[in-house]
């Protein structure tokens, strides 16, 4: 316990951890604010004057039918089957708290996993640079239960951090739609759904911030995990794209991309399109296939496991010189 | 006398990634008895550090056995850790925290009252700058720091590598005074240091090490003693003939520009009466006692070259 208060205290106390914590923050400030500026609540004039103009634009698309124009396809056509406007076209933007709030709170742990990269790789990497590393062990030189406890402040500070920024930004999602926009179609159902994309990426988050401090760890340094992180995007991301997609032409080659369980992981399920049986035919349908967050989970899951395990192994048995 | 340190046989070999390996300790033997300021000393590479490392459980052994506090470790340093402290090699801490953050939090960590900061802090003469940023202390405050997170636990173990490293003469002097003060109180103090002089002024005992093997360890006295060529240097009126006459006596004589050196000469007076028998009248006679630096500089070459023959 005297161990975590220790990390929790160096954890909060280090200015890389204020100076990302203020710049996450910053950022959502600035996305709220945008949000509360860029949108409205809707009135029943609003309604009016988008009736009105809805009509007036009708009426003007039939008119420029029946003149024909000399881009239309000549004597004979039917100007009846044009549509009327749609009204809900012609109003201001309002702030629909079932359409953006998942995607918002996506955006919110996309900036928190970003967040947990930085300061769970810095946690331990800086440490090792720094000499801090050796300096507790020879107040702590049990090797494993020191490491752990390194590890607990940090995804301990990282779930109250997600927690306590993630109630603002909940708070200003609420006050945005409650000032700027509407709750219509928020059912119990959708708060459970929304609930649950809390979770999970409050879980992709500390996955995220273990992998930072497991690899940091183990490459002793911050720029391990950094290094890293560019290897995953240039390999991951580009290299099989390249290679697996446009060269070899892989069935389902998505799979190797880290991405795509991210994106399940978030979205709950992917669907991708397989189009490598399809090679010189036109009217080839391709094969659909889905990506789960069950997918996603046994990866997460599996990268977790090594991570941590090759952070402790290497923790617990190498000379610290 | 109980001893507080005991090492024997201790082997370390790196092994590099691409398959080099350097032998860091070859068989070291080190023994320091409880209250005693003991001198820790050998070349750069020597294997000092390494030793240092591996007796706190910071490297692994291949082989030997190290017992610390009367118990063997590593396997009993969690037990015995809380009686010892060390730095090792120049410790860096982190420049945003302030002196104070950096003890409170290894105070905090080994469950100690924070009440001991503030003790910690003006037994080295920190106080008044505890609460600036560690990147504004200079290399000296730094050591002092170090030392201060050494002395937090209340050792009755101190192990420092290199304490004086960075501090100006007041500051050596500082030092000094805190190892024989804490010695006084019956803390053992194990210090390694390349300032040879301030060595010889406050250790009891020395080991020196070289090629990762002690090749001398006793008292000081017992040392330099040991080292003792019986060399006296003369000055006389005619020293050519002077020395032509101690030669022709048996005596093994070395010219130098302004006298000559006798060696290995038990009884100087032996000189005074052989020069006075040809009426030639000794003018100064100075023996010359190795000091702790020469003792070094020799032992140290002369595995220098044993390792060069072989």
């Amino acid at each position: 316990m005297n161990l975590l208060k220790a990390e929790w205290n160096r954890l909060a106390s280090r200015r890389f951890t204020k100076m990302t914590l203020l710049v996450l923050v910053g950022g959502l400030l600035l996305i709220a604010a945008g949000l509360f500026i860029g949108n409205q609540k809707i009135s029943e004039s609003d309604w009016a004057a988008a009736r009105v103009r809805a009509a007036a634009t009708t009426t003007e698309m039939r008119d420029s039918c029946q003149r024909g124009t000399p881009d239309s396809n000549g004597p004979g056509r039917n100007c009846d089957v044009i549509e009327p406007a749609n009204p809900e076209w012609f109003l201001p933007s309002t702030f629909a708290f079932r359409e953006n709030a998942e995607p918002l709170v996506a955006v919110f742990g996309g900036l928190m996993c970003l967040f947990a990269f930085l300061v769970g790789s810095s946690f331990i990497g800086a440490e090792w640079s720094s000499g801090g590393v050796a300096n507790l062990l020879l107040w702590r030189p049990k090797r494993a239960p020191t490491l752990l406890g390194k590890y607990v402040a940090l995804l301990t500070g990282l779930t109250g951090v997600f927690v306590a920024v993630g109630a603002v930004w909940t708070a200003i999602l609420w006050l945005t739609a409650r000032f700027r926009g509407n709750f219509d179609g928020v059912t119990s159902g959708y708060a459970s759904s929304l609930g649950l994309t809390w979770l999970r990426m409050l879980a992709l988050t500390l996955v995220i911030g273990t992998v930072a401090f497991a690899v940091a760890s183990v490459g002793r340094r911050t720029a391990a995990a950094l290094g890293a992180a560019i290897g995953v995007i240039l390999v991951g991301e580009v290299g099989v794209r390249i290679l697996f997609a446009g060269l070899f032409e892989v069935p389902q080659y998505e799979r190797f991309v880290p991405s795509s369980y991210a994106g399940a992981w978030v979205l709950k399920k992917l669907e991708f399109a397989d189009y490598t049986k399809c090679s010189g035919t036109a009217d080839c349908m391709p094969q659909g296939w889905t990506l789960t967050m069950n997918d996603s989970a046994a990866v997460f899951g599996a990268v977790v496991v090594l991570a941590l395990g090759a952070a402790f192994w290497s923790f617990t048995r190498r000379d610290v010189t | 006398m109980t001893a507080v340190i005991e090492i024997e046989g201790l082997r370390k070999t790196y092994k590099g990634v691409f398959g080099g390996e350097h032998r860091a300790l070859d068989g070291l033997d080190l023994s320091v008895t409880a209250g005693q300021v003991h001198g820790f000393l050998g070349p750069n590479g020597s294997g000092k550090t390494t030793t240092l490392r591996t007796l706190l459980g910071l490297i692994r052994a291949d082989a030997g056995r190290m017992v610390l506090l009367g118990r063997e470790v590593p396997a009993a340093l969690p037990e015995v850790m809380d009686s010892i402290g060390a730095i090792v090699e120049s410790p860096q801490f982190f420049g945003n925290f302030s002196g104070r953050k950096t003890l409170t939090l290894l105070a905090q960590a080994g469950g100690l009252p924070l009440s001991r900061v503030d003790e910690v802090l003006a037994t080295v003469g920190l106080t008044d700058r505890a609460r600036d940023r560690v990147k504004g202390y200079s290399l000296g405050m730094r050591q002092r720091l170090a030392v201060a997170s050494a002395l937090l636990k209340k050792p009755r173990l101190l192990i420092l590598d290199e304490p004086a490293n960075g501090l100006d003469p007041a500051g050596i002097r500082e030092m000094r005074d805190l190892m024989r003060d804490l010695a006084a109180d019956g803390v053992t103090v194990v210090l390694s240091s390349h300032i040879l002089g301030e060595v010889q002024q406050i250790c009891d005992s020395v080991t020196i090490v070289a090629k990762g093997r002690a090749i001398v360890s006793g008292p000081v006295e017992h040392v330099l003693a040991s080292q003792d060529r019986g060399e006296y240097r003369v000055r006389v009126d005619q020293p050519l003939l002077a020395a032509e006459i101690l030669t022709e006596a048996g005596a093994q004589v070395d010219v130098h520009d302004d006298g000559f050196v006798v060696r290995d000469l038990v009884d100087p007076s032996w000189i005074t009466r052989t020069l006075a028998a040809r009426e030639l009248y000794v003018a100064e006679l100075v023996p010359l006692r190795p000091d702790l630096e020469s003792v070094f500089l020799t032992l140290t070459d002369s595995v220098d070259q044993q390792v060069g023959i072989r």
